[in-house]
């Protein structure tokens, strides 16, 4: 019996994909594919689902993170793998840390129908670590996770005093860890190491809507 | 000039001297038996000279007179130097009134002590009388009205401009109490430099707060700005695959094959471009209602619409959740396939939202809990009420704000 699939995607061409390696399997059945997260409750309300195929950065309401959270509380039976082209490193420890089965990157070449089966099989896939990011001269494997966590709260436009709150440390720790930053990437200030950061989706800051 | 006259002209300044100390020894409030030492050193120099005098009345010493005369002499110089030495060496040890002024003339900080009731001086150094002739163009003579004058206009920083630049000064009162009467004490620092470091500071900080205006908006706009990327990209790969697509078929017809093969992957080719450019949407924005009508249609839940819903926020957010919730729990809990929406104004002019669904009835009270607290939430604080109702069929009811 194949396993019902729901796929959840703002990219058509992303769910073209995803529909396309389902239909070439005898494993998988597609259920529904939608665009938004914003009503993966009613759909999961109305069909019976064994795995979902969830995006993570989704132009309108929550994204895939705030959905996969909502789905693992209120339908825990439900299979999830993450998607997402983004290098952002924090996806990886917050997809752990909400319970999904399993994490796959659009572009790292890992077969998306070899992740399914896995996952299904009662595996947990996930990458050993983020793809790296040319980030100006540097990887952004190369940066700190204190320096990623300073550089997503710069990326809203923080000031140091600001940064330093919200990551409950100092003022002059916040100052060196952007200068090391700025020092390894060759980049002129900050400002243009937000951008570069943010365009890259090494960082992306936490504006999500929040499920339900 | 003979020995003699030498003899008594040196007696004289001995005997100063030694007055001098006393005085001197006095204002040091120095040990009573210096100050008498002192003066009796004083008083037989005065005594010596007294008689010198008189026996010079008959001319000259005798060399007996004249050796006892110079060996007094030495004795009153040699207390002399001793004394002066050990004063020396006492106020090397000791805090005289002297190195209190000197001290006070060499601080870098102004200084002004005055007498409350009327304003006069009792201790100005020569900073204070500077910063006073800076600020008022007037000598300090009267604390008080210098105090009026500067914090008349409220306190904190002055500054004086002079031939060298501007110097900044931070000025501060006081309260002293000398000799059981209350005084007045106002101090004036040089905070030159550290007013200019502040200067640069307040211009790095503004910069700063402007580049992270930049960076704020930035962020505002860039998951815009990401998914237009990626939609360029997509649309960017659809204009290569036609692109192949026509190319193929240029090559194809310019060969003048006729091959059954060739012909069924051209056409499996444009059929899936032209599958693409219908099927594919670049991701329009979506309209709250339309995309809970559309997935309503989607899950084979009829909308039945009578009244008019809310178009400006937050009553359309309200809406729309409350929508999006009473579908979820038609489907999930009551089995239904057709959810009743009425709004209509009420009296007051506030708008009235009803919900209720063709499903079960709730078998007991509801629990509030995920996307109805939320609901609450939401509603309650913007303004308006939310009340379900489970008697009968359920039935959500929302007050707009």
């Amino acid at each position: 019996m194949a396993y019902k699939v729901m796929i959840v995607d703002d990219q058509s061409i992303a769910r073209k994909l995803f529909e396309s390696v389902i239909e070439g399997s005898e494993s998988f059945e597609l259920v529904k594919s939608v665009e938004s997260a914003a009503m993966v409750d009613v759909y999961l309300a109305r069909y019976s689902v064994d795995l979902l195929i969830l995006d993570i950065v989704m132009q309108d309401g929550p994204g895939g993170l705030a959905a996969a959270e909502y789905v693992k509380l209120r339908y825990p039976s439900v299979k999830i793998i993450l998607a997402t082209s983004m290098p952002e490193v924090s996806f990886l420890e917050r997809a752990r840390a909400i319970g999904v089965e399993s994490f796959w990157y659009k572009e790292a070449g890992e077969s998306l129908l070899d992740v399914m089966e896995r996952t299904m099989a009662g595996e947990n896939v996930f990458p050993m670590h983020t793809p790296p990011q040319k980030l100006g001269q540097t990887l952004s494997t190369e940066l700190s996770a204190a320096e990623l966590a300073v550089l997503r709260e710069l990326t809203t436009g923080a000031g140091n005093q600001e940064i330093g709150e919200r990551l409950n440390i100092s003022v002059n720790t916040v100052k060196s860890h952007i200068q090391h930053m700025l020092d390894k990437t060759g980049y002129a200030n900050r400002t243009e190491l937000a951008i570069q950061a943010r365009v890259l989706g090494v960082v992306i800051a936490d504006q999500f809507h929040s499920f339900g | 000039m003979t020995i003699d006259d030498i003899l008594l002209a040196l007696t004289l300044p001995l005997m100063w001297f030694e007055i001098f100390l006393v005085v001197r020894q006095d204002r040091e409030r120095r040990r009573m038996a210096q100050r008498v030492f002192a003066l009796l050193v004083s008083a037989a120099c005065f005594a010596a000279f007294q008689l010198a005098l008189q026996t010079r009345g008959a001319g000259r010493f005798v060399p007996e007179e004249r050796a006892v005369y110079a060996a007094f002499l030495a004795l009153a110089a040699a207390a002399l130097l001793y004394q002066v030495l050990e004063e020396r060496a006492w106020g090397r040890g000791h805090i005289t009134a002297l190195s209190v002024r000197e001290s006070l003339d060499t601080l870098p900080v102004g200084l002004c002590v005055y007498r409350k009731e009327n304003g006069m001086p009792l201790l100005v150094n020569p900073m204070a009388d500077r910063v006073s002739m800076g600020l008022t163009k007037k000598p300090l003579t009267n604390g008080k009205l210098l105090h009026d004058e500067l914090f008349g206009h409220g306190g904190g920083l002055r500054r004086i401009t002079g031939s060298e630049g501007t110097t900044v000064f931070s000025v501060s009162f006081g309260s002293v109490s000398i000799e059981g009467r209350e005084c007045g004490e106002l101090l004036f620092h040089d905070v030159t430099d550290l007013e200019r470091v502040n200067e640069q500071l307040r211009a790095e900080n503004a910069r700063l707060r402007r580049m992270n205006e930049r960076a704020l908006q930035l962020n505002r706009t860039i998951d815009a700005v990401t998914i237009e990327g990626e939609m360029l990209k997509a649309k960017a790969r659809v204009h290569d695959e036609l692109g192949q697509a026509l190319i193929a078929t240029r090559r194809y017809l310019v060969s003048g094959k006729d091959s059954a093969s060739d012909e069924r992957e051209l056409i499996a080719m444009w059929r899936e471009s032209a599958a693409f450019m219908t099927n594919v949407s670049f991701g329009q924005r979506k309209d709250a209602y339309l995309s809970i009508r559309e997935t309503a249609e989607d899950v084979g839940v009829s909308l039945e619409l009578t009244g008019e819903l809310p178009q400006s926020e937050p009553a359309k957010q309200i809406a729309a959740t409350a929508m999006h919730e009473c579908l979820t729990n038609a489907l999930r809990h009551a089995g239904g396939d057709r959810l009743f929406i009425n709004c209509a104004p009420r009296s007051d002019g506030r708008q009235v939202l009803t919900i209720s669904n063709n499903g079960r009835p709730p078998e007991g009270p509801i629990r509030e809990t995920g996307g109805l607290a939320t609901l609450r939430a939401l509603t309650e604080r913007e303004g308006g009420t939310m009340e379900l109702d489970c008697s009968g069929r359920f039935k959500l009811t929302i007050t707009m704000p």
